[in-house]
Formats: C-alpha cells, sequence, structure tokens
C-alpha cells in the first residue's frame, strides 16, 4: 500500500525536499557541515603528523642494519658458526630467512677519541643500497662525529676515506666493509659479532596496510619470533635502541591519532543525529503524503551524503593546513619542516571518516531514532552491562600483561574512554529521573518558602538542569566526545607533568657540576690531576665510557671516579666499591634484573646497588669505577671531565692551557638544552590533544544548537510567561555549564585513569623508563577549564533564526 | 664471450660505491635496462692497476680454469642442450634412450675484482665480487625458470681456484669442477637443480687471434671455449628428477675493458650441429646500425680443426621477434648464413628471459637446414633489448 502511496512521489523530489530544508536552515547546515569538516581535518591532520614524524625517524639509517628485521646471537660465535647458518638458508633449510649477514661491533679508541666500529658483509645482492659498506678502507661515519664527506683518518695503522656521512641513530659509529672493520678492531678473520638476518613476516601485508592507514601504529605491534636451533633471535630494535626509541614514539603518536579519530567520528555521528531531529516534522509531512519509511531513509541519506561529501573535501584542506602549521610551531628554531604529501591512505581516511562515518551514522541514527519510522529504537541495558564488563577486562588484561606490550595499554586506555562515553546517556537518564522525582516531591510536600527572586532564579536553574539532563538523545555522543577529549587532555597533561618534573629532577641531580668538558686527544683522569694541582679547591670527576656486547646486547660501561658526591648524582648515598654498579632502569629492564642482583661483565660479577633512571637515553648502562673498568678492559680512555668549585674565567684560563679546543658547556646552559628538547618533544602531543578538544567542542555547539532550536517553542512559552532575555541567557548559560559540568567530572577520572596509564604502563613498555606519577592541579584544571568553558560558549554562541 | 657478462659485472661494481668507480647514474642504467656501451664505456676509466688483455695467449690447463685475479672481470659460462633419458626401469624404452622431452641448462659464474690492488691472502679484503646464474628451460612443460646469486670472493662463499691439477668454480653450493678424469656441475634453488657429468670431446678452442678477442680499438678480452662436452646427469624440477644426456659448451674469458661506447648490445650463438660441426657466432649491435668490423667467430670441424670466421664469412639476420610484456621485441628467430651454407635458428621457447639484476635473453634454440631438417641445437644470447 505504502509503495503503492510512493509511487506518485518521484524520487528527485524527495530529495529535493531534504536538500531545500538545508537550505533553508543554512546556518544549522553550516555547523553540521563545519562538525563534519572539523572531524575530517582532525583526522587528515593527525595522519599527516604522524607520517611527518615517521619519516623523520626512519631517516636514521644504520647501514649495517638496512633491511635487516632479526638478530641472531650464540655465545663465542665464530664465522664457522655463521656458514653453517648460511649452507642451511642456501640449501633451502631455512625458507623463513631472505637474507643473512655477518656483523662485527667494537670500539677502537684512537688518538683520544672513541670509535664505534660497525662491520657488516656490504655485498648483498638483495639490498643493493647496503652495499655501500663494501669498499677498501673506506667508511660511513654518523653525523654524531663531526666529519666531513671525503675525510681522511689515520686509524690502526691504516688510512680511511668517509665515503659518506650518515645519520644511523649509533653515536660516534663508523660503518664499514666487514674485512675493513676486522682490521679496524684488530680482530681475526673467524670473529663474528652477531648475525644479521632479513626474515620474512608472514603477516607484511597487513602489517603494512595498518601502517599505511594508522602511521606509528605497526611499530607498536609485537616482533615476529622466530627460532633458529642453536641461536637466540631477536628482534632488530634489540641493537638499535635509536630504533626502538623512535619505534615507541611512532606508535604513542598513532594512538593519539587514533584517539582523535575516534572524537571525530563521534562528532561525525553526533551531526547525523541532529540532522536527524531537525528533520523530524519534515519527515512526519512526508510521511503523511504517502513516502515509504524506506524512500525517506533513502532521501536522508542522500542528503545526508551530499553534505558530507561537500564537508569531506573541506575537511581534507583544512586538515593539510593544520598539519603544516602545527608541525611549522613545533618545528621553530630546529629547522625547516619536512614537506607533507597527501598521500592515497589520507584521502581514504578522510572519506571514510567523512563520507563513510556520516552515511553509516545516519543510517544508525534513522533506525535508532527516528520513532515510529523503522521499529524500537537499539541498544538495551544488558548490552551496556555487557560492553562495561568487557571493557574491564580488556582494561585489566592491557594493564596487568606485560605481552601485551604498547597495545595493551593502549587498548586499556581505549576501552576506558568507551565504556565511560558509554554510560554518558545513562547517567544523564539518571540525573534526569532524579530531577523529576525531587520536582514531583517538592509539589506534592511544598518546600521552606523563599524570596520571590530566590525562587524565581531556583526555578530557572532546575529548569536549566532538567533542559540539560532531558535531551540525553540529542547530547549523549556531544557529550561523550567532550569528555573523550577533555579526558584525553587531563591523562596527558598529568604524564607530561609527571614526566617534566621527573625530568627536572633528575637534570637537578645529573647536573650537580657547573661544568662538562668534553676531551678529544686529552686525558681527562691527567688533566683532573693537574686541575687540582693548579685549582686545591676544586673538584674534577674524569669520566669516559665503553660499549660492549653483552649478553648479545649492547651496553654502555661508563667509568670515573664514583665518590659518594658523584654517585649522588644518580641518587645514591655512598661511594660504589669496585664490585658494585649502578644500572639504569633501560638496563634492568633488558637483562630482567633488579637491584640485588649481579651481572657478570668481563669475566667478573658486578653487583647492582642502585637504579638510576634515565630519560632520553634507551640504550642499557652500567656505572662503574674506573679500577674495576680498568680491570676488566685494560687501559682506559677518560674523554669528559665534570668540574665545580671553580670559577669560569678561572676555567677558561686554565683549560687555555690544558686543552685549548675542548668543548665546554655550562650547567645552565646544558638545562635549558635539555628542557627545550622536552618542550619540543611534546609540542605535537599537545597539538593533537587541542585539536580533539576543538573538534568535540564543534560538535557540542552543533548539539546544543540544535537543543535550542527544537526548544524555540517552550523559549517563546517562557518568554510569554515573562522570561527576561537576560534570563534566557541565564538559563542557556546555565545549561551549557551543567552539561560542561557533568562532561568534566565524568572526564577527571578518565583522564586520570589515562594518566596513571600513560606512566605506569606505556612509558614503561614504550621507551624503557617509568615516570613517577605526580598530579598538579596545572595538568588537570587547564584542560577541564576549558572543556566547561567550552561548554558554556557552545551554548551562547548565537544561533540565527531559521525557518525550516 | 658473452656480453651480458660485461654488463652485470659492471652493474656489481656500480652497486659497490667506492669499489668499481663506475660515476653515480649507475642505478639509473640498472632500471633502464642492458646500455652495454654506456656501462662498459663507463668501466674502462678505472682500468688502472689492472692487467689488459692485449696480445694473443698461450693458454695453460688447468691453471686458465682457474682465476685470473689480476683482471678485472671473468666468467665461467656453461650451456646444455639435453635430452631427457629414459631410465632403466622404463619397460617401454630401452634404457638411456632419448625421449622427447628437452631441457636446456645455463650457468654461469661471473667474478668482478672490485679494486685492483685486493689481498689475496685476506679472505675478507680480496677486494673480488661473484655473481652466479642458473636457469633450467623445460622444452615439454614450455617453462623457463632461473636463479640468481651472489657473494663476495671468500674460501667459505664464492671463487675459483686450482688445485692438485683440478679446477674448480663456487659460488656457495654451486660447484663446477674440472677434474683431468672430468667435469661436473652441481646447481639448485627455487624447485630446479642440475647435477650433471661432463668430458669435453674436443678439447679447447682459442677464439678470436689465438685467444686474444678483439671486440673494439684497444678492446679485448682473453676467451676460449670447450665446444662440445659429452653430457650426462640428472635434472630436477619441482622434485621430478629426470635422467639427461646431451652437449654442453663452455666459454671462459676474461678481460679489463671490453665494449666500446658506439657499441649497444650484442647477439651471441654457440650451435653444435648434427653434422659434428660446432659454430661460435657473435653481432656486436652498433648505435648507427652499420656491421661492427669486430663481429666474429669459429667453425669447428668435428675433428677438433678451428676456422676463424671474420665478420664476412658469415651473416646473421632476425627473421621473427617475440614481444615481452614490456614491450620489448627481442628477435628470436634468425638465419645463419656460413657461407654458402644456410642455417634457421629458432627459439626452444619464446621466454627464456633471464629476469635478473639485468634483463637479457638467454635459452635453448634448433637449429634447422635450408630445407627445414633438424640440424642441430644450441644456446643462444641476446643484450640490450
Amino acid at each position: 500500500m505504502e509503495d503503492k502511496a510512493f509511487c506518485k512521489v518521484p524520487r528527485t523530489l524527495l530529495l529535493r525536499a531534504f536538500v531545500r530544508f538545508f537550505m533553508r536552515t543554512p546556518w544549522a547546515t553550516l555547523t553540521a557541515g563545519l562538525g563534519i569538516a572539523l572531524g575530517v581535518a582532525s583526522t587528515a591532520a593527525t595522519h599527516l603528523l604522524g607520517l611527518a614524524v615517521s619519516d623523520q625517524l626512519s631517516a636514521l639509517d644504520a647501514p649495517h642494519l638496512r633491511g635487516v628485521t632479526h638478530i641472531a646471537e650464540r655465545a663465542d660465535a665464530t664465522m664457522a658458526d655463521y656458514f653453517d647458518l648460511r649452507r642451511q638458508w642456501r640449501t633451502g633449510k631455512l625458507p623463513q630467512v631472505e637474507w643473512i649477514t655477518p656483523v662485527v661491533q667494537g670500539q677502537l679508541v684512537e688518538s683520544g677519541r672513541r670509535y664505534q666500529i660497525v662491520g657488516a658483509d656490504g655485498f648483498r645482492l638483495a639490498d643493493p643500497g647496503s652495499s655501500a659498506l663494501a669498499g677498501r678502507n673506506s667508511v660511513s661515519a654518523d653525523a654524531s662525529l663531526g666529519l666531513a664527506r671525503e675525510a681522511v683518518l689515520h686509524l690502526a695503522d691504516e688510512r680511511w676515506t668517509v665515503a659518506e656521512v650518515i645519520d644511523s641513530g649509533l653515536e660516534d659509529a663508523l660503518f664499514a666493509d666487514i674485512g675493513d672493520a676486522l682490521a679496524l678492531l684488530s680482530r681475526p678473520a673467524d670473529h663474528v659479532g652477531y648475525v644479521a638476518l632479513s626474515l620474512k613476516a608472514p603477516l607484511k601485508g597487513a602489517r603494512d596496510a595498518l601502517e599505511r592507514l594508522f602511521p606509528g601504529l605497526a611499530a607498536g605491534l609485537p616482533a615476529d619470533v622466530e627460532r633458529l636451533a642453536g641461536w637466540t633471535v631477536r628482534p632488530v630494535a634489540s641493537v638499535r635502541p635509536a630504533q626502538q626509541f623512535g619505534n615507541a614514539v611512532l606508535f604513542t603518536r598513532g594512538a593519539l591519532g587514533l584517539l582523535a579519530l575516534v572524537v571525530a567520528w563521534f562528532i561525525i555521528y553526533q551531526v547525523c543525529v541532529l540532522s536527524l531531529r531537525r528533520q523530524e516534522l519534515l519527515m512526519t509531512r512526508l510521511r503523511a503524503l504517502g513516502v515509504s519509511r524506506r524512500e525517506l531513509a533513502v532521501g536522508f541519506l542522500g542528503a545526508i551524503g551530499a553534505l558530507a561529501g561537500l564537508a569531506t573535501l573541506v575537511g581534507i584542506f583544512g586538515g593539510y593546513g593544520l598539519a603544516v602549521l602545527l608541525l611549522r610551531l613545533s618545528m621553530a628554531g630546529i629547522g625547516a619542516p619536512p614537506v607533507m604529501e597527501m598521500s592515497a591512505a589520507v584521502l581514504i581516511k578522510a572519506l571514510v571518516s567523512g563520507f563513510a562515518v556520516a552515511l553509516v551514522g545516519a543510517g544508525v541514527a534513522f533506525i535508532r531514532r527516528a520513532p515510529g519510522f523503522l521499529g524500537p529504537q537499539a541498544g538495551s541495558r544488558g548490552l551496556r552491562w555487557g560492553g562495561a564488563v568487557v571493557g574491564l577486562a580488556l582494561i585489566a588484561a592491557g594493564v596487568t600483561l606485560e605481552e601485551t606490550g604498547l597495545y595493551g595499554g593502549f587498548l586499556a586506555v581505549l576501552a576506558g574512554s568507551l565504556v565511560a562515553t558509554a554510560w554518558v546517556g545513562p547517567l544523564l537518564r539518571g540525573l534526569r529521573d532524579a530531577f523529576a522525582a525531587r520536582g514531583t516531591a517538592g509539589g506534592r510536600h511544598g518546600g521552606p518558602e523563599g524570596t520571590a527572586a530566590t525562587t524565581r532564579n531556583g526555578l530557572l536553574l532546575r529548569l536549566a538542569l532538567r533542559e540539560a539532563t532531558w535531551h540525553e538523545a540529542d547530547l549523549g555522543v556531544a557529550v561523550g566526545a567532550l569528555i573523550l577529549a577533555v579526558g584525553a587532555s587531563v591523562g596527558i597533561g598529568v604524564m607530561v607533568g609527571s614526566f617534566e618534573r621527573d625530568f627536572m629532577r633528575m637534570l637537578d641531580q645529573r647536573l650537580a657540576h657547573d661544568f662538562f668538558v668534553e676531551l678529544r686527544d686529552r686525558d681527562g683522569a691527567a688533566l683532573a690531576r693537574d686541575l687540582r694541582d693548579a685549582h686545591p679547591r676544586a673538584v674534577a670527576v674524569p669520566l669516559g665510557e665503553r660499549a660492549i656486547r653483552l649478553q648479545g646486547r649492547n651496553v654502555h660501561i661508563g667509568y670515573g671516579e664514583f665518590a659518594a658526591t658523584e654517585t649522588a648524582r644518580y641518587g645514591y648515598a655512598r661511594a660504589l666499591k669496585p664490585d658494585e654498579a649502578l644500572a639504569s632502569e633501560a638496563l634492568l629492564r633488558a637483562f630482567g634484573l633488579s637491584v640485588g642482583d649481579s651481572l657478570e661483565v668481563g669475566g667478573e660479577p658486578l653487583s647492582i646497588v642502585h637504579e638510576f633512571s634515565g630519560f632520553g637515553d634507551v640504550a642499557p648502562r652500567l656505572l662503574i669505577q674506573a679500577e674495576a673498568a680498568a680491570e676488566r678492559f685494560g687501559a682506559l680512555h677518560h674523554d669528559r671531565l665534570a668540574l665545580s668549585g671553580l670559577r669560569a674565567a678561572d676555567l677558561e684560563r686554565w683549560l687555555a692551557h690544558a686543552a685549548p679546543d675542548a668543548p665546554v658547556r655550562q650547567r645552565a646552559a646544558l638545562r635549558a638544552a635539555a628542557l627545550d628538547v622536552f618542550d619540543r618533544t611534546f609540542a605535537i602531543t599537545g597539538a593533537l590533544t587541542l585539536v580533539a578538544l576543538i573538534v568535540a567542542v564543534a560538535g557540542l555547539y552543533n548539539a546544543m544548537m540544535a537543543l535550542r532550536l527544537n526548544q524555540r517553542a517552550s523559549a517563546a512559552l517562557l518568554r510569554a510567561l515573562g522570561l527576561s532575555a537576560a534570563e534566557q541567557r541565564w538559563l542557556a548559560l546555565a545549561r551549557g555549564g551543567a552539561l560542561g559540568l557533568f562532561a568534566v567530572v565524568l572526564a577527571l577520572p578518565l583522564g586520570l585513569f589515562i594518566g596513571v596509564v600513560l606512566c605506569d604502563v606505556i612509558n614503561p613498555r614504550a621507551f624503557g623508563w617509568s615516570v613517577a606519577l605526580s598530579i598538579s592541579a596545572a595538568d588537570w584544571a587547564l584542560p577541564m577549564t576549558l572543556g566547561l568553558a567550552a561548554a558554556v560558549a557552545a551554548s551562547i554562541l548565537p544561533v540565527p533564526e531559521e525557518r525550516a | 664471450m658473452k656480453a651480458v657478462g660485461w654488463t652485470l659485472l659492471a652493474v656489481v661494481a656500480v652497486a659497490v660505491p667506492g669499489c668499481g668507480g663506475e660515476p653515480a647514474g649507475g642505478g639509473a642504467d640498472v632500471e633502464d635496462g642492458l646500455q652495454v656501451g654506456r656501462m662498459l664505456g663507463a668501466g674502462n676509466d678505472d682500468a688502472a692497476g689492472y692487467a689488459q688483455a692485449s696480445r694473443p695467449r698461450p693458454f695453460r690447463f688447468p691453471e686458465d680454469h682457474g682465476a685470473h685475479p689480476t683482471f678485472r672481470s671473468e666468467w665461467w659460462y656453461l650451456t646444455f642442450a639435453l635430452q631427457a633419458v629414459a631410465p632403466p626401469s622404463t619397460r617401454a624404452t630401452p634404457a638411456n634412450s632419448p625421449t622427447e622431452q628437452e631441457f636446456g641448462v645455463q650457468f654461469t659464474l661471473f667474478r668482478r675484482a672490485l679494486f685492483p690492488d685486493g689481498d689475496p691472502a685476506d679472505p675478507w679484503r680480496n677486494g673480488q665480487a661473484y655473481l652466479a646464474h642458473f636457469a633450467l628451460t623445460d622444452v615439454a612443460a614450455g617453462t623457463h625458470r632461473h636463479a640468481e646469486r651472489s657473494a663476495r670472493g671468500h674460501p667459505q662463499l664464492a671463487g675459483a681456484e686450482v688445485a692438485d691439477g683440478q679446477a674448480a668454480a663456487w659460488l656457495e653450493d654451486w660447484r663446477l669442477v674440472m677434474a683431468p678424469g672430468g667435469w661436473s656441475l652441481r646447481a639448485a634453488a627455487d624447485g630446479i637443480a642440475v647435477d650433471l657429468a661432463m668430458r669435453p670431446e674436443k678439447g679447447f678452442v682459442p677464439q678470436g687471434d689465438r685467444g686474444l678477442s678483439a671486440k673494439g680499438v684497444g678492446a679485448a678480452s682473453h676467451y676460449y671455449s670447450a665446444p662440445r662436452l659429452r653430457t650426462a646427469g640428472h635434472v630436477e624440477v619441482d622434485g621430478e628428477r629426470h635422467p639427461v644426456a646431451g652437449w654442453g659448451w663452455l666459454d671462459r674469458e676474461w678481460s679489463t675493458s671490453a665494449l666500446g661506447p658506439a657499441q649497444v648490445g650484442w647477439d651471441w650463438f654457440a650451435l653444435m650441429l648434427d653434422s659434428g660441426e660446432d659454430v661460435m657466432a657473435f653481432r656486436l649491435r652498433r648505435r648507427d646500425g652499420a656491421r661492427d668490423p669486430h663481429d666474429h667467430g669459429a667453425l669447428i670441424d668435428p675433428d677438433g680443426a678451428v676456422r676463424f670466421l671474420s665478420a664476412s664469412d658469415f651473416k646473421l639476420s632476425p627473421m621473427g621477434h617475440w614481444r615481452d610484456e614490456e614491450g620489448r621485441e627481442w628477435p628470436i628467430r634468425w638465419r645463419l648464413a656460413l657461407g654458402e651454407r644456410r642455417f634457421e635458428i629458432a627459439a626452444a621457447l619464446e621466454d627464456q628471459r633471464m629476469d635478473t639484476l639485468l634483463t637479457y635473453w638467454e635459452g635453448l634454440v634448433r637449429v634447422t637446414d635450408a630445407q627445414g631438417r633438424d640440424a642441430g641445437r644450441g644456446y643462444m644470447e641476446l643484450t640490450g633489448y
């Protein structure tokens, strides 16, 4: 019957009716489009920023590890072991291996300068680029060495030419073909450090697709586990701390982008819900004319699709501009920001976020929200409780199971966020019911009589609260998005604040000396004695470092005169004994040790007496007395001096004579530089959370506007009852304030939860260091205030009169 | 002489910056395909320190089967025209009699010196690099499969040496052994394998002017062939092992400089005729399309007598082409005019491209006489297309 009736109404006319509706309500349409465009812009911007960070990190290029996925090690491995493994590979017994190459690594100190020598077999057909390693007496130098291309070095009694200068992520590293590296290290031809492998990744396609869609997220996936008989196989990141660090940074950026994406999707869905709400009258009329429910849905979806298509285009361009702006801001003073290019993945993601989410959202909204059109409202209490239980289980698993890695941590954050937002509707309904009950009770029993003004204001406040909670279906999603955005902002604020305070505490400890001198061809121990002779009140501590391989990992051994004053820089109260060591948190984590355990270094055990944090340093590090290092490694070279108790002028005079070319860095300058790095590190993070907040505010404004449009009739009634314009504004403000308060009150525990997970779960898993959680009011007050202000602003911003 | 050898070795050097000395941009050449003249012209610039092929050479064996590391480039090039033979257990056919199933096999080991002053005593710093190609054509199945490997010169990885009267050239488990009692070749990769025993029937033939093969002004190599190797053994395709017998051909060549900048490609033929004669002939293709005066070849009688063929003694004309999916036209049918005699040469299978570091065509061909009768088998190499 309905279908027959509909035959009289052409489909184009129906679509035109919906489009005309949009055009007659330009302000509402504009804000709806803006909501979608902002969501798309946020999606595109976070993706592009993630790509920019990813590109910067992948610029780190250690030649011996190009294309390497894993490393294989065994105790006392020799080249014979390597060739045996290679024979197995060549005869097809290791089908998972794509190629294989031996690596040698060690330290060379020459003319007082320390070099980390890395060599691999540069001749590999599988990756011709890697053959930059090959060449007689030709090396690639890490930029940290400050060498120029074509520079000539005299090392190990031979002349070497720097063929290229690279950013390898390995400090002081010289890369050479394996034969040259063996010569530089004076090692025999059958020596091998470890074997580098490229293994076929079974899920490489899926991993690559994930990375294309969500830059950084693939970095958090667990590395493929592989077993080779007689060998210990580890992912390559274990010998490449910079890559490990980079992966973690990438992943956190990617996860943040995902959070922004979720907020954006919420908003776009909210826009659809509100659009539907505004068109209810139109739909009722059309139904009366005999249009079927299905055709109504098609018309509505077509109109939303057209709007979303336009908004998506605007959002793509806006997102690009936003990303360029944010990157420029975060790179100010560092260098030129990289050029960003629109990739197919950005466009797909933007189209899915804008167009597809709008269509799906509109469809879901139509099914759920069109009373009497297509059936009962979906969603049930059972589903919500089930979701909450699943969410809590995910949180518990992600937080407690270390094996879940970064994904576990972020899954916990995401689950917590979704659980919190899923309960916005029921909580609003609960509040509404409570107000209703209170109102009924007051009416039945009568309340204490106040002044007329108090009663009027009280009534208005009650009306505002009632209105804020009455339309939970209209406002629920927008409020949920605001909770998510404010919660994320609070959580990240708590983490960054805690990190900053911890970082500054560490800086204050470490920078206890006034000056730090980097020596090149002079030995620090002799210079320290010389300085003490010249200035008896001066404190001069010579320091040195050696990179070794320990149980298959690169470990930095720092040595020096670790008296109680020196160990205090690491938070330890007494002098180190020769068989004692201070261990970095990264080392204890890497080796699965804790304070009180011992670790064998150079054939002798060292007792770990204290753990120190080393933010920004992901390499495992041990600190031991110089005499203990000399016992293990022979002659030592101290290439740094830490100085205090000396005036700058005296130091300058002494250095002019003792080590004229040695660069000196003052405590204040070091501290400022470290804090500058810290600020830059979190600049983009802050920007991304701000983007999410802006999107959430736009969504809330959309929701409030629709609410006010829907309430024009009641507003007219209130005006007729004598409500002044000021009182009406106060009513709107109270309504916005109530909603904002509701959102930020819920966002606070969510934010604190996110902060705790970031500090205690994600940071240790990502970077190997934990951050002591310390909550300062500034960390949460600002995002909460912003959230509250945004809600109030959204409620009092003008809404032009429109005739639907 | 095989032009693909020059090219591949030049590319190997390009892929090892700071060692071969080829200027930047060589990588683009790899992608563009074979640009033999340009590549080799560039290669000539860093010939300092290497030995040069400049005069005829009296070959000495087995020493000359081994490596000549003072020269920059060298290769061991083996091709085979084989037929499956019925295994002893097959009742329908007498044991070891030929069947219709034909196979072609190519095995090449290239050596390239990365720098002239390598230390031969140091396994990691001897400055030698090796590249190997292995291909098997199964005519009945219509397949041509190939594999490629590379490794640096190292006793455990790749090399060529002569010891106790026998020579060996290898890249890991791909191994050619040339012993007085017989030769052997073993190679396996990606589902194909060969295990062949060979014996030279006609000894060794110095090519060009007593072993000096000129390719241009000031460009020459030392070149000898073992034109008719009686071969027997097995080939394996995807686990199926076929006993085979037939003939093989070895080309050995080493030099420091080769083709000139005017030469863009190369068509090479090694034909083993049913008459017992063998023919080697190559045609250098010049940019200007003119016949290159350095084209040459050799006609080897059944009794082993060798007749040098100058450019005027033979003519090679393309008669038909096959276009690959990238649009390249490969001349896979030829006419060879050798004095008054005429032969048709046709690819046993159209697609016998080697899609390796460089793309070239190398495969089994059938030879027919002027009357269209089957006249023999051979191998053809086409480069620079």
